[in-house]
């Protein structure tokens, strides 16, 4: 059990000449029992971020603290932390129980401990079936367990998992999720996850922290990442399909503020909270991001506004359409029902609530309302 | 790990490398300033380790030998040509033994071809020289060496360029063909190319034997053809070897194959990272 | 006359992987086939290409049999899952190597290549060698180098596969908009059932030995011919309950088995079910045909179940309910902005028009 603790967290590697800044300013606390995941495109800073907290990698300024301890100089066989790989990284010449056992055979425990602790394990991962057989002869997800299994046998007080679902098959990775789901709510161990996939973090964790740039972007769950995204990177990055800006002008029309589009007859209207965040911030222009799920071929709710535009593609998904959508020479999406195919062609109105239109400050990206 | 645990050992990696240094460079030290000691000098008991006068004519009194230059030119014809015969040969049976001979048959082929290397070379020599001495040119000639030395360059050339033809991912030459290729202009086009790395490195293993050879040179030629492992002895006075023009002239030996390195070493580095497909 | 057919194409390696296959793709169709992976769709286009050789089936492009041609006599294109470009050639070269090989001009090499690297945008790097792009600008170059061509079948392998989710959704979009794949045939293989259904004209499901139900993307989702079809498109999977039929009086209603849950069915299901009646069922629900009754719903007596909340996940554009119906599971599709907690009792309506029958030995659609 841990409250891991990360203050003004710096990572640069030096070589000839070069200087890379990969992890910069990053602060972060994950409490004593959280599931956190640390979510970002390859290159943002992750990797590097999770080989500090395990203590593969030096700490180039700042500190990492476990319940309150300094952990900076400590290797990580000293900080208790276990890790599961992408690439599960299993003995193949050992049995599954020979797998699990090893972590506490290095640590001389008896025999008949050995086996209790072993079958315990199995038993919560669901693997005591397959304790005699070699790695080889499992499937992608009972390979995982064992990882899992082998990492958790020590108990450790951080749980540290490192793209484990990569290379799960799409059919197998929801209920995969579940499952990991499940035993944290089991375990109630700190477990941090990281992974560049929006969907399994935003499936597993309770706080995602979003870095890019080798900085934390924003660190909340998952209504404070959809609903307030800290900056456009944030709205862009989580949501499927993506979010659509527009580039738009301010305009004062009869006593209500407009947001019009340029190149195309789109015209939004944001709510009064937005509006004096606008006046707020006195620009000119203003990018406007709106999500395709919040956009709806039928009215939403009595105050709902609409914007028009023409289907270009309708895209049936089975359980859902997705629509790419022209109005002038812009384009965007929005969710639809798959019941009824759409031509291209067809001219529609979408509707959406003035509280789903999200304000970004055109020159720094950051989010206004 | 610490950090002073990490300063000390990497004080000692680096305290290996240097008596590794001092090991490997020191022979071509001492073979530099012997090149430029008068004969005296070397002669003395106790060697200079700091040459007391040096004599840079011992370079031109090797050429003063017109037989220096001929060794030279017969090494460079031998080696060359051998080489070429090696990696054309080679890269062919390599790639039918990599491409075609798939399975358990192709496999006891190629480590049947590669077990020649394992075979005591003298015990081909007697059987070899009356083989080539009953050929038009003879024992003492170009030929004789240029096929001799196949036998040693071939297996090895095969086995390696059969490596590096697997390594070379089959489906760009699919690619080839469905863009329209022949198989002959695929493989020119597409698949060399990705191997020519592997195919200068085994150039250089080949030119090095060759170039090097002393046995059967030594045994098989001396007049009409004379290598330059075999011109080395006769720098004599009497009795007395000419160590500083021994020397001097493995010293110009050395250079051809040493320029070659230094001209194709970038060709050779790369090669490993090339063969990426995908990522 | 379609323009590729394939007929009774077998091939086998250790074990049979396409068993007798027919397939007919018409001109200007984009045809795709969706299937796990290892089931044989790379093989079926390897066949198609030349590249494998099947051991029976003809293989007709525009009627002319073109089964004992080489590769490289076939006027096909093929983009291959690993991308396979040429390491040591740049862009430019990769995406002109079809035409080189037929000794276009300069002239016409310099403008095709051109105008494809325009519309695929990737003319910044023409320069550029394989190992300098990235995985999205890879996928585009090996795109590049078959559309260049003015082939009869374009033959396209898993190409967005391997990207992330946000290009992946471009590049869908802009294979709707290729004109040049609209001009001929397409043979698309790919294992992302939302692939298939975006962007299939028709689609093909394949299974162990070949093509177990081709239709258009709605007909194949909405009336899988059998379990196999049902269980592999869609996520979450649908939900499968083995149920027994029970006709009480004028009434006829499905009990699940290993509960005591009852749901009515339409009076056209029992009329196509009639001949079962008494016999068991597997019942298909998919999760998106399942809502959330709030407050007291009348007249849909028969098509409401309480259910357990097990596990609730908000996954963006919707969220995924893992409901507890005591011996089952179910996996029912929310809203994103739906709220439950673990424990919680909820109701669920489900959508008896959508539900699907399957035989439990043979695992064939019993209505469809």
């Amino acid at each position: 059990m841990a409250r891991v603790e990360l203050d003004r967290v710096n990572k640069i590697y030096r070589g000839r000449g070069i200087e890379v800044h990969a992890v910069r300013d990053l602060s972060l606390t994950v409490e004593d029992g959280e599931f956190v995941a640390i979510l970002g495109p390859s290159g943002c800073g992750k990797t590097s971020t999770l080989r500090m907290i395990v203590g593969l990698e030096e700490i180039t300024g700042g500190e990492i603290r476990f319940d309150g301890r300094r952990v900076n100089e400590l290797g990580p066989e000293a900080r208790n932390v276990a890790m599961a790989f992408e690439t599960y990284a299993l003995y193949p010449t050992f049995t599954v129980f020979e797998n699990l056992a090893f972590p506490l055979e290095v640590r001389g425990f008896e025999r008949p401990r050995i086996e209790r602790e072993v079958k315990e394990i199995a038993r919560l991962l669901e693997i005591e079936d397959i304790l005699g057989q070699k790695p080889g002869q499992l499937s992608g997800g009972q390979q995982q367990r064992v990882s899992l299994g082998r990492a958790l046998v020590r108990e450790p007080a951080v749980f540290i998992l490192d793209e484990v679902m990569s290379h799960i098959d799409a059919h197998l990775k929801f209920r995969m999720l579940f499952e990991l789901k499940r035993l944290h709510q089991r375990l109630g161990r700190t477990m941090i996850y990281v992974t560049h996939d929006q969907v399994e973090a935003l499936a597993l964790a309770d706080r995602v922290a979003v870095m890019s740039n080798a900085e934390l972007q924003q660190f909340a769950d998952r209504d404070g990442l959809y609903n307030r995204p800290a900056n456009r990177f944030v709205a862009d990055f989580i949501g499927e399909p993506p979010t659509n800006f527009f580039d738009a002008r301010i305009e004062q029309r009869d006593g209500e503020l407009l947001l019009p589009v340029p190149g195309s007859s789109l015209v939004f209207r944001p709510d009064g909270e937005r509006r004096r965040a606008l006046e707020r911030v006195a620009r000119a222009e203003v990018v406007v991001g709106i999500r395709p799920q919040n956009l709806a071929l039928e009215p939403v709710e009595a105050r709902g506004e609409r914007i028009e535009a023409e289907v270009d593609i309708f895209e049936y998904l089975g359980e859902m359409a997705i629509l790419a959508l022209r109005s002038g020479e812009r384009m965007f999406r929005a969710l639809a029902s798959p019941r009824r195919r759409l031509e291209p062609g067809t001219p529609v109105a979408l509707h959406y609530r003035r509280e789903d239109v999200m304000l970004f400050d055109p020159a720094t990206g950051d989010f206004i309302a | 790990m610490s950090e002073t645990t990490a300063r000390a050992i990497r004080f000692l990696l680096l305290a290996f490398l240097g008596v590794w240094l001092f090991f490997t460079l020191f022979p071509f030290y001492f073979q530099l300033i012997t090149s430029l000691k008068p004969v005296a000098e070397i002669n003395r008991m106790i060697p200079t380790f700091w040459p007391e006068v040096l004599v840079p004519g011992n370079y031109a009194g090797i050429f003063a030998d017109p037989g220096s230059l001929k060794a030279l030119q017969d090494s460079l014809i031998v080696a060359l040509a051998n080489t070429a015969l090696s990696l054309f040969l080679g890269t062919l049976a390599g790639y039918a033994l990599a491409r075609y001979l798939k399975g358990p048959v192709g496999e006891n082929l190629a480590f049947w071809i590669l077990s020649n290397r394992m075979f005591p070379p003298v015990a081909v020599l007697i059987p070899m020289f009356f083989l080539f001495d009953n050929t038009p040119w003879g024992t003492d000639s170009y030929f004789s060496l240029i096929v001799l030395y196949l036998v040693f360059n071939l297996p090895l050339a095969t086995w390696l360029m059969m490596v590096f033809f697997r390594d070379a991912p089959v489906e760009l030459e699919e690619a080839a063909y469905v863009d329209g290729w022949k198989p002959f202009q695929a493989f020119f086009r597409v698949t060399l190319p990705l191997v020519l790395p592997g195919m200068i490195s085994v150039a250089m293993l080949c030119f090095i034997f060759a170039w090097n050879e002393y046995l059967f040179a030594n045994l098989l030629t001396g007049t009409n053809v004379k290598t330059f492992p075999v011109h080395i002895p006769t720098f004599t006075q009497g009795s007395q070897t000419l160590w500083n023009l021994v020397m001097a002239f493995s010293l110009v030996a050395m250079l051809p194959p040493v320029i070659m390195f230094v001209l194709l070493r970038r060709y050779m580095v790369r090669g490993l990272s090339l063969g990426v497909v995908k990522g | 006359m379609a323009l590729l057919e394939i007929r009774g194409l077998c091939k086998a390696f250790d074990h049979v992987v396409l068993d007798r296959l027919d397939l007919d793709v018409a001109a200007g169709e984009f045809f795709v086939v969706v299937g796990p992976s290892g089931i044989g769709k790379t093989t079926l286009l390897r066949c198609v290409a030349g590249l494998e050789t099947p051991q029976a089936g003809t293989i007709r492009v525009r009627g002319e049999d073109i089964s004992a041609l080489p590769p490289y006599r076939r006027n096909v294109a093929l983009t291959f899952e690993s991308y396979a470009l040429y390491p040591h050639l740049t862009v430019f070269e990769n995406i002109a190597s079809p035409l080189r090989a037929r000794r276009r001009p300069a002239e016409e090499i310099r403008r095709k290549v051109g105008e494809v690297a325009r519309l695929l945008r990737i003319e910044h790097i023409l320069d550029h060698r394989p190992g300098e792009i990235s995985g999205g600008q890879k996928q585009r170059t090996a795109l590049g180098r078959t559309l260049v061509r003015d082939p009869d079948v374009f033959l396209l392998d898993e190409p967005i596969s391997h990207l992330d989710a946000k290009i992946r959704h471009e590049l869908r979009e802009q294979f709707h908009h290729l004109e040049e794949l609209r001009r001929t045939a397409t043979l698309y293989v790919t294992h992302d059932y939302a692939e298939a259904l975006s962007l299939g004209d028709r689609i093909g499901v394949m299974g162990p030995g070949g093509l177990v139900q081709i239709g258009t993307p709605e007909e194949v989702f909405e009336r899988p011919n059998s379990l196999f079809v049902a269980r592999h498109l869609g996520q979450p999977t649908i939900n499968l309950l083995p149920a027994e039929l029970r006709r009480e009086g004028d009434r006829t209603s499905l009990r699940l088995e290993g509960t005591d849950l009852r749901l009515t069915l339409t009076g056209a299901q029992v009329a196509a079910l009639s001949n079962r009646a008494g016999g068991r069922v597997v019942l298909g629900v998919r999760p998106h045909h399942i809502a959330l009754a709030d407050g007291a719903l009348t007249g849909e007596e028969g098509a409401v179940l309480e259910a357990r909340v097990e596990l609730y996940e908000a996954l963006g554009a919707k969220g995924v309910l893992l409901a507890d119906l005591g011996s089952r599971k179910l996996n029912v599709l929310t809203a994103p902005e739906a709220r439950f907690r673990p424990g919680e009792t909820v109701r669920l309506l489900f959508d008896r028009d959508a539900f699907l029958f399957f035989c439990p030995e043979r695992g064939d659609n019993l209505i469809g």
